[in-house]
Parts: structure tokens; C-alpha cells; sequence
């Protein structure tokens, strides 16, 4: 920054002192997210809400925060007590819909789904706009009780916002001005950890859908050899035949696990960007997802390991044959 | 991460989107074709090495009838012995030489559970992690690359939990104190070497160790107030000169962390003083989290805006 100040290009009163670190913005999601259910536990327990009227809480809590919001008002006080506001109005919405019975559980999704939508636009806040985009790919995701059909979504949301984040990379310029630039890149790790975390979404593949996965691996892996592409093109980097023999030996090798290669992408564009805290991110998910294809079914163990040992020498002899080119 | 704060100066209009290319080069947002060089050669060792040591892992999992013992042993004694040489051959610093420790401390680890898986010994799981950590001292001592040190705390935390649990059944949370002695002592251990020996590269480590006896702390304390244990209650006086102390560090990841500690326990005080009336444990518990998140959260902010001032 001083480096811009020093070139004119800003001046000393554009850099934000209130801009808050990640860490911190994690810090106040989980004081918020605390806050939001203790509010409705509480004031069910003074009887101010039921069940019949927890949904009206909800909306209610949830115009007062939009009103907070978009208050001339705008410390760090109000925004705290907006986002427990929002965060509580919508559990209290979501919750209070299903406990009327009007309403089914795949009409409460719909509407979870959709809300999320005008969210997103009204509110400009990071964390409030990941949220949206983690609960709009939830919410549509288990629309469905067939746990592998909701992989199947999942799997969609990642594919979607890795092209569109690997478009955005490379015509950097052409999307600097967004201010959600940096919501779709998150909602990607997001949903990286999310496919993590749903533990039917990795070994239990029934045969006949054995097609899906093959499809999600083959888009998959379409997405990871453009970014290669254009790495390699950006940087005109020596040993390219063999740079893209080992990364197609590594997409087929981990065919399983769509999901390890879009984390390699993620390690690729963060190395290009210089994010570090993209490549620890994607360096800790390829880490879970290896484990998970040891525990794959679709082969053997000796398979696996013949195949891994075979990788890892054919790493180690290009690292060699790079070294001794240098 | 200079290009997340540049991003905001642009969305916000403070520099014009025609100037993109000017502040990209100024500030080299994107890496050079050294850097990712660089990181091509990394990823391909230590990707490479580790690809490695998991297929050989994977293979003695399928134990494979046909290969002898004594084959079974010489192969992992000669994977141990080939990368301890390659390392000791050239400059323990080398990239090299770290990846080739690191495979070596791995392949320790195989060979106990090779020892386990033939001999058919009976013992625990946590008798191969105290086994393995023993040996992997060996090279940790030898090493002062931190990711050396990192696997070594991993496997030694490992074995103390195992321990807990599989032997100490009773009073299985004793692993959690366990590890948190462990990592007070990696914390003394690692202060010295930086500021005594002027080892800066362990500062990461020593950071990582101070967040990781934080949160153990944090859980030992608010176990105590909600499982009505008194047994430790005395430790909440050792909990305010920790955070005392932790308040005067620099790196605002370990401060953020100390905040949101101090908001649990604040929290889980007021939820036992609630008593056995679960209604007044839930309002105590919501007010108490909601006014000292204003506080605190207050307090972290002033201080991020003092650190950028500064």
C-alpha cells in the first residue's frame, strides 16, 4: 500500500483502518451465530414467541436488520447487532415455516432457496453474502432425500463456481470492480469443505450411478487442464509436455474423488494470485479427500498403491530432471 | 493477501478500474514466473515424496501374503535408510534433505506397524504412536525444519489422546490436560530458540502452538463450569494471566482467538451461575454472550485499527 501512496496513485485517508482480518470476521460469525439462536431460545422462554408465531419473528427480525443495515448509522455496534438480527430472523424463519403446518419441508426449502437470492443483492456485507450462497446450495441440495443425488447438486454448485471463478482469474481486470469478486472465490471453499463434510458424499456410490461420477471427473477435469493451459501460456514455463503428463497421469489416477481435482485447481489459482490462505485451504481439503479415496471402493489396495508410488516417482524424476535442466 | 485490500480500493472507487494494470505491476499482484517456478519444483518434491511414502503405506495395508516378513521389514528399513542418507549428504537446510527427513519419519512409523501387523503383539494403538514419537524425536532433534517438528507434536499428541482414552477410560478428559502440559512445554521450548538462539523461522510453530494450548485451555475450563467438576476450578486463576499474556502478542489471528476464548468462558461462567434452572442458565448464558461480544469484539477492532496505525 505504502508503495501506491509513495506513486500518488492513493492517498493516506483511502486505506481503511476498520477493514477486519478473516480471522476476526470468523470470530464474530460464531459470536453471531450463538447470538442469533440464544435470542430465539430466550425469548421462547419468556413465552414472547410460539410456534405458530416464530415465523412472524422471523420476519420481523429480519426487516429490522435490512432497516440497521442500510441506517445512515454505520459502527461496528449497529452492524454486530444487524447481522445477529439477520441471522436470527432467518432460523426463525426457516424453523417457524415448518412448525406451521401449512407448509411441507420442500416448500420450506424453496422458500429458503429463494430468499437468499434478493439477500445477496440487498445486503453488501462478506459475511452475510456467504452465508446466503452456503445456504442457497444447502437449501437446493437437500431438496432431495437421495443422499447421492444430492452430491449430485452439491457437485453442480462446485463445478459452476470453479468456471466461473477460473474466468474471473484470468480476466482479472474485467471483474476487479465487483464487490463479489472475493464471495464467489469463498463460497468455492466453502463448498469444497461442505462436500468434505458430507460424509455419503464420497465411497457410496451405487453402480449404476457410477456414470455421474465419471461425468463430474471429466468436467472436472476439463476445468483443471484450462487453468493448467493458462498458466502455462501466462508464464511460458519450460517442461510443459511434462507439466501436463503428470497432471493428466493425476486426473486419471484420482478419478473417484472429483473433488481433489478442483482442489488442485484451487492450489493453481492460488499460487498464481499469491494466496496463501487459498493454498492452505486447498493444500488441508486435497489432504481429506486423499484420505477418502484410500478408503474408495472401486479398487483395490494394491492398485492404489502400485498407482501412488508410481506418481510419486514420476514427480521425484521430473523434480530431478527440472533441477538438473536449471 | 495485498490483493484482497487493493480489490476494496477498487470496488470502492478509490482507484480507477483504468488503472488496474499500473497497481497489478506496482504491487505485483499476480506471481512472477520465478515464484511459480518455485512452486512448481516445491510441489513437485514434496508432492512426490509424500505420493510415496502414502502408496507404500497403502501396499503394507494390503498386505500382501506372498512377500516374506524379513522382505516386508528390508523394504522399510531401506526406504528409512535411503532418505536418511540422501539427507544427511547434503545441507540439512536443502529442500531435499527435508523432504527426505520428513518420508524417513513417516517410514518409522510404518515400521512399527509392520512390527504390529506380523507378530501380532496385542498392544494398544497408543503403544505404536509413544513408540513412534520415541524414534521420531530422534530426527526431530536433528531437524530444525518446523514441518519436522509439526508431524513430531501430531504423532506425539496422538499417542497422549490414545493413551487417555484406551487406558485412562475413566477419566478420559485427562488426555486433553495431558496435551495441553505437552504443548506448554513445546511453548517454553520454542520462546527459547527464537528469542534466545534467534531462530525466527519457528515463529509460525511457536504461534500455532500458543492458539493450540488456547483452545485446550478454553475447553478444560468450560467443562469445568458446565460439568460442575471442582476439581480444577482453581485453573480459572491461571486462565487470567494466560489471557493477560496472550493480549500482549502482536499477530492479530492469536488476539482474535484470545477474544473469542474470553467470550466462551465469560459465557459458560454466567451458564453455571444459572444453577440447575435450565431457563436462567439459557437468558444468563444469551445476555452475558451477546454483551461481552459487544465488548470484546470492540476491543479486537481497536485494536486491528491500532496495529495498522502503528
Amino acid at each position: 500500500m505504502q508503495k501506491l501512496i509513495e506513486k500518488g496513485i492513493i492517498q493516506v485517508q483511502d486505506i481503511d483502518e476498520q477493514e477486519i482480518p478473516w480471522v476476526s470476521h470468523i470470530v464474530i460469525l460464531i459470536s453471531t451465530l450463538l447470538g442469533g439462536f440464544g435470542i430465539i431460545a430466550v425469548l421462547s422462554i419468556m413465552r414472547i414467541i410460539n410456534k405458530d408465531t416464530l415465523w412472524l419473528f422471523g420476519v420481523i427480525a429480519l426487516g429490522i436488520a435490512l432497516f440497521m443495515h442500510k441506517s445512515a448509522k454505520q459502527s461496528i455496534e449497529n452492524y454486530y447487532a444487524s447481522l445477529i438480527l439477520l441471522i436470527a430472523g432467518e432460523v426463525a424463519l426457516i424453523v417457524g415455516l415448518r412448525m406451521v403446518n401449512f407448509w411441507d419441508t420442500t416448500a420450506v426449502l424453496w422458500i429458503v432457496a429463494i430468499l437468499q437470492i434478493p439477500l445477496f443483492f440487498i445486503i453488501d456485507d462478506y459475511l452475510q453474502r456467504i452465508i446466503n450462497i452456503t445456504l442457497l446450495t444447502l437449501s437446493i441440495t437437500f431438496l432431495n432425500d437421495n443422499h447421492v443425488v444430492n452430491y449430485f447438486f452439491i457437485f453442480c454448485f462446485t463445478l459452476i463456481y470453479s468456471a466461473v471463478f477460473i474466468y474471473m482469474v484470468f480476466h482479472q481486470k474485467r471483474f476487479f470492480d465487483a464487490s463479489w469478486f472475493y464471495q464467489i472465490r469463498d463460497a468455492l471453499v466453502v463448498n469444497i469443505f461442505i462436500l468434505i463434510f458430507l460424509p455419503f458424499a464420497f465411497h457410496n456410490f451405487e453402480p449404476e450411478l457410477m456414470g455421474i461420477q465419471i461425468t463430474f471427473t471429466f468436467f472436472a477435469s476439463i476445468l483443471a487442464l484450462v487453468t493448467l493451459h493458462r498458466l502455462l501460456a501466462i508464464y511460458k514455463i519450460g517442461n510443459a509436455i511434462a507439466i501436463y503428463g503428470v497432471a493428466i497421469v493425476l486426473l486419471i489416477t484420482f478419478y473417484p474423488t472429483p473433488g481433489l481435482i478442483i482442489t488442485f485447481i484451487l492450489l493453481a489459482l492460488g499460487s498464481y494470485q499469491k494466496d496463501y490462505l487459498m493454498m492452505i485451504a486447498s493444500l488441508l481439503a486435497s489432504v481429506i479427500f486423499m484420505g477418502y479415496w484410500y478408503y474408495s471402493l472401486e479398487f483395490s489396495l494394491l492398485y492404489k498403491s502400485i498407482s501412488m508410488i508410481a506418481i510419486g516417482l514420476l514427480m521425484l524424476s521430473l523434480y530431478y530432471l527440472r533441477s538438473r535442466h536449471a | 493477501m495485498i490483493m484482497r485490500r487493493v480489490h476494496k480500493l477498487f470496488v470502492e472507487e478509490r482507484i480507477e478500474i483504468d488503472r488496474y494494470d499500473e497497481v497489478s505491476q506496482i504491487l505485483e499482484i499476480n506471481a512472477s514466473k520465478k515464484e511459480l517456478k518455485g512452486w512448481i519444483d516445491s510441489f513437485l518434491l514434496w508432492m512426490g515424496g509424500l505420493f510415496f511414502i502414502a502408496g507404500v503405506i497403502f501396499f503394507f495395508s494390503y498386505n500382501w501374503d506372498s512377500l516374506d516378513k524379513f522382505a516386508k521389514f528390508g523394504l522399510v528399513f531401506a526406504i528409512i535408510l535411503a532418505t536418511t542418507t540422501v539427507a544427511l549428504t547434503r545441507p540439512l537446510s536443502s529442500m531435499v534433505s527435508q523432504v527426505a527427513l520428513l518420508v524417513a519419519m513417516i517410514a518409522i512409523g510404518l515400521e512399527w506397524m509392520l512390527f504390529g501387523q506380523i507378530y501380532q503383539t496385542g498392544a494398544d494403538a497408543w503403544n505404536l504412536f509413544f513408540a513412534w514419537s520415541l524414534f521420531g524425536l530422534l530426527i526431530m532433534a536433528t531437524s530444525t525444519h518446523t514441518l519436522h517438528w509439526l508431524t513430531w507434536l501430531i504423532i506425539a499428541n496422538t499417542a497422549i489422546y490414545l493413551y487417555a482414552v484406551q487406558v485412562l477410560s475413566t477419566y478420559p478428559f485427562s488426555g486433553i490436560i495431558a496435551m495441553a502440559l505437552l504443548s506448554t512445554i513445546m511453548i517454553l521450548i520454542l520462546y527459547l530458540l527464537i528469542n534466545k538462539y534467534d531462530m525466527k523461522h519457528f515463529m509460525w510453530l511457536y504461534e500455532l502452538n500458543l492458539t493450540y494450548f488456547l483452545t485446550l485451555f478454553t475447553l478444560i475450563i468450560i467443562r469445568e463450569f458446565v460439568e460442575y467438576d471442582s476439581v480444577l476450578r482453581w485453573l480459572l486463576l491461571l486462565y487470567i494471566p494466560t489471557i493477560w499474556f496472550y493480549l500482549k502478542q502482536t499477530n492479530i489471528i492469536i488476539i482474535s482467538l484470545t477474544v473469542l476464548s474470553q467470550i466462551l468462558v465469560i459465557s459458560s461462567f454466567f451458564v453455571m451461575i444459572g444453577g440447575r434452572d435450565w431457563e436462567a442458565k439459557i437468558v444468563l448464558g444469551v445476555l452475558s454472550l451477546i454483551a461481552s461480544s459487544f465488548v470484546l469484539i470492540n476491543y479486537l477492532l481497536k485494536r486491528i485499527k491500532d496495529a495498522k496505525t502503528h
